[in-house]
């Protein structure tokens, strides 16, 4: 059966796409702390993300919009001086940053992040043509994000100004910071374009005390963000993504197994049977069948809050009776070969006819429908995640979308907060239903056959 | 008296209402003795063989009667009786197409040896499946093989293997020979004949193959629409002949001399739907205004003979 399998260029495609996917889903699990769900419901969180922004790459199509750029200060060396008979230190990093954005930024921040109690921070920002900014945060807070409309960051500019225009600006807005920042030197610096090339960043730390420095971030807010864009929170669709990843599987997987094992059961049970429990039998199922499983969930999920299984068991509740369909009739073809009429006629107890005819016809019919439910598994449980009603606290492509409906992304034309979410649920589908037509190419000629 | 079959009525539902399978049916099989079951398709010889067997399944119905097997009433036993001391002990049956009734990823050997495991057999199921094969005139090297890599009478030969395995005294043959070539049937039905022989077992053997028949049995009762239509010796059924759908019957047997084969004219009656009087009526060549009415029924017309017709 594998060797058939392989045989098939879209069996082929699909494992492929599924190593892809499986792969993602264990960097998901590696990449992402484990509490990301809540981080991604924190709104603070994503202060330092620029929102509803574009991909990054879109200026690769003369878009004008500025990269995002977070540069974590590391590799912090010390140096101990002794004055008057007291000692200080002095611990320096520093980092060059690529700007070749044709736009601004819209902010600009540093995050010090220590332990200790230093006196000041020192930034020293370099332009590309030379000249620099000087930045001094006198008594820091650790882990708190220094602003371009933070003082410290406005007398920096409005020296920096100075020098170039021999006039001095106190009152500079969020914008003329960023101007100063990344201007073209000379007088009109203010309503200059910015300039790009290599600007490099050296921070110093000044303190009595012995202070451990972590990676500090600076981060150029730009206009557009990472692979795949920002939602209206400034959190990453791409990291959303990868974290709904793995409970679209899960949800797939559970809810396929489950309504096709039981369906597979109940029905190859109902052909084997026959006649009066088989009629019973199959009532149950088609009444379950009838029911319509969206707005059924719907209802449920008004009266109680799903959580991840229950929304499986639900969902799989709902869906067994078209396996069980499906098993009766293999099981009734089995039922009349001869070999199984002979075994009754010679006394094989029905346990041992049961598994030696009518299992083997069975499994490969389980296998090949779990692989086929587990897209639809998929789409049902983001359905409900996209009307909102599936589990909270979790992150889901469905609950991506249901955000970008409730901002009107579409009216707006945030594209990838829509296209994005769609197409990574078509993509998880994809190489399951490739996969699973194969089998079942494979399969049918033996459930048919003899 | 090995087997006694009494007023036996089995019917199928059908939402055309019910299939009268079998309605009144009388049949006696005494010890060692062949007995032969004949009839057109669809008269309901293989439902009387599964009822022996106890196969009868929704939605069919044993209706009423008795089936005595060795005085004993088998219909009124329960299930796990019947199990425990007839099916396969007694009662073995090799059926329509049994050829086909071994599983195809199981060895010959394997599957014999499962009916011995599944009916207790005390000795070695090796050497018993050995013996088994002998019996039937078969190298015992083929019980190593798969059922697809024998020949159809070979696959008979071993089913009927299968069937003697716990030594029953009983076994009902439907149509054992269908769909093997002329010399393979009338080796079965050697085998057959020798096995009564040298084992002494009652067999009842169901068929449509009159030829066939008048080679092996001892008696023979003619079926028809679910009703025993005659029965008699072999002498009797074949050389003379009351009823005339036997009658018919026998005309229908193809010989060498015979330039042209001269069958019956018309078809069964619906047995959903059966009209009065004789079900043969509208076939017979002798209908009388009785026979539209009234339901002959058997009379005896020579010692051992008898006939459900209203010419006599
Ligand atoms: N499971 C069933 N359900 C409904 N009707 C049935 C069933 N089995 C048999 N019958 C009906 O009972 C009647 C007798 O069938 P049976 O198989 O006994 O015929 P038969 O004499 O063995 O025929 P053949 O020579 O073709 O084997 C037929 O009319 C058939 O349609
Ligand atoms: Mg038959």
């Amino acid at each position: 059966m594998w060797k058939e399998l392989l045989k098939s260029r879209s069996a082929l495609l699909g494992i492929a796409i599924l190593a892809v996917l499986a792969i993602l889903t264990v960097y998901s699990f590696v990449a992402l702390p484990s509490n990301f769900s809540l981080t991604w419901q924190n709104g603070e969180a994503w202060e330092l993300y620029p929102v509803d922004a574009p991909p990054q790459w879109v200026s690769l199509f003369g878009v004008n919009t500025a990269a995002t750029v977070t540069t974590n200060l590391t590799g912090w060396t010390s140096q101990t001086y002794s004055v008057g008979g007291s000692n200080f230190s002095v611990y320096s990093a520093s980092t060059t940053i690529k700007w070749s954005s044709k736009a601004f930024p819209q902010e600009v921040a540093f995050v010090p992040t220590y332990s200790g109690a230093p006196s000041t921070i020192t930034l020293t920002w370099t332009k590309p043509q030379g000249g620099s900014i000087t930045v001094s945060l006198a008594e820091p807070a650790s882990g708190e994000a220094y602003e371009a409309q933070s003082p410290d960051f406005v007398s920096g500019a409005s020296q920096y100004i100075l020098n170039q225009t021999g006039e001095y600006q106190t009152q500079l807005s969020k914008g003329q910071v960023i101007s100063t920042f990344f201007g073209q030197p000379g007088p009109g610096i203010l309503s200059s374009s910015p300039a790009q090339g290599t600007y490099s960043l050296s921070v110093q730390v000044l303190s009595s005390g012995a202070v451990t420095m972590s990676g500090s971030p600076f981060v150029i807010v730009g206009t557009s963000y990472g692979l795949m864009g920002t939602d209206s929170q400034g959190r990453p669709i791409d990291l959303g993504l990868l974290a709904g990843l793995p409970n679209a599987l899960e949800v797939g997987f559970l809810v396929s197994i489950i309504s096709v094992v039981v369906g597979i059961v109940f029905g190859g049970l109902s052909g084997y049977f026959g006649a009066r429990k088989d009629s019973l039998m199959q009532w149950v199922a088609l009444v379950i069948l009838a029911m319509p499983a969206l707005p059924f969930l719907v209802v449920i999920s008004f009266t109680t809050r799903l959580s991840i299984l229950v929304e499986v068991l639900l969902i799989a509740a709902l869906s067994w009776p078209f396996y069980a369909i499906i098993a009766r009739t293999v099981a009734l073809s089995v039922k009349s070969q001869t070999f199984v009429e002979a075994d009754k006629a010679m006394g094989v107890p029905s346990y041992r006819v049961f598994a030696s005819h009518f299992m083997p016809r069975l499994v490969p019919v389980t296998v090949a429908y779990t692989v086929l439910g587990i897209p639809g598994g998929i789409l049902l449980a983001e359905t409900l995640s996209f009307i909102g009603v599936g589990p909270v606290n979790l992150v889901t492509w469905g609950g991506i979308l249901d955000a970008a409906f409730v901002s009107q992304a579409a009216v707006f034309g945030f594209w990838w907060w829509v296209v994005f979410p769609g197409l990574m649920i078509i993509i998880s589908a994809l190489p399951f239903v490739m996969l699973g037509f194969a089998l079942e190419r494979i399969i049918a000629p033996r459930v048919s056959a003899k | 008296m090995m087997l006694s079959v009494e007023d036996l009525r089995v019917y199928f539902s059908s939402p055309r209402g019910d299939v009268k399978a079998l309605d009144g049916v009388d049949l006696q099989v005494s010890e060692g003795e062949v007995v032969g079951l004949a009839g057109e398709s669809g008269c309901g010889k293989s439902t009387l063989s599964l009822a022996i067997s106890r196969l009868i399944y929704p939605p069919g119905r044993i209706e009423s009667g008795k089936i005595l097997f060795q005085g004993n009433d088998i219909l009124k036993m329960g299930p796990n009786e019947f199990r425990a001391g007839y099916r396969w002990k007694k009662i073995a049956m090799i059926f329509q197409g049994s050829m086909n009734g071994f599983t195809p990823v199981f060895t010959i050997g394997e599957q014999i040896e499962e009916v011995l495991e599944i009916h207790q057999y005390a000795g070695d199921f090796a050497s018993r499946t050995k013996d088994l094969m002998k019996m039937v005139e078969l190298d015992p090297v083929i019980a190593e093989r798969y059922p697809h890599e024998l020949s159809g009478g070979q696959k008979q030969r071993a089913f009927i293997a299968m069937a003697l395995a716990v030594d029953p005294p009983f076994l009902i043959a439907d149509e054992p020979t269908t769909a093997l070539d002329v010399v393979t049937q009338v080796n079965i039905m050697n085998l057959l004949k020798r096995l009564r022989k040298e084992k002494g077992i009652s067999i009842l053997i169901i068929t449509h193959d009159l030829a066939l028949l008048s080679e092996i049995v001892d008696r023979a009762y003619i079926l028809y629409a679910g009703r025993m239509a005659e029965l008699g010796t072999a002498e009797q059924i074949f050389k003379e002949p009351k009823h005339p759908y036997t009658q018919g019957l026998i005309g229908s047997i193809p010989t060498l001399q015979s330039t042209k084969i001269e069958g019956i004219a018309g078809f069964m009656p619906d047995l959903a739907n059966l009209p009065p009087g004789c079900k043969f009526a509208q076939r017979c060549p002798y209908a009388m205004q009785v026979c539209g009415k009234e339901e002959p029924l058997l009379k005896e017309t020579k010692e051992g003979q008898r006939v459900a017709c209203w010419l006599y």
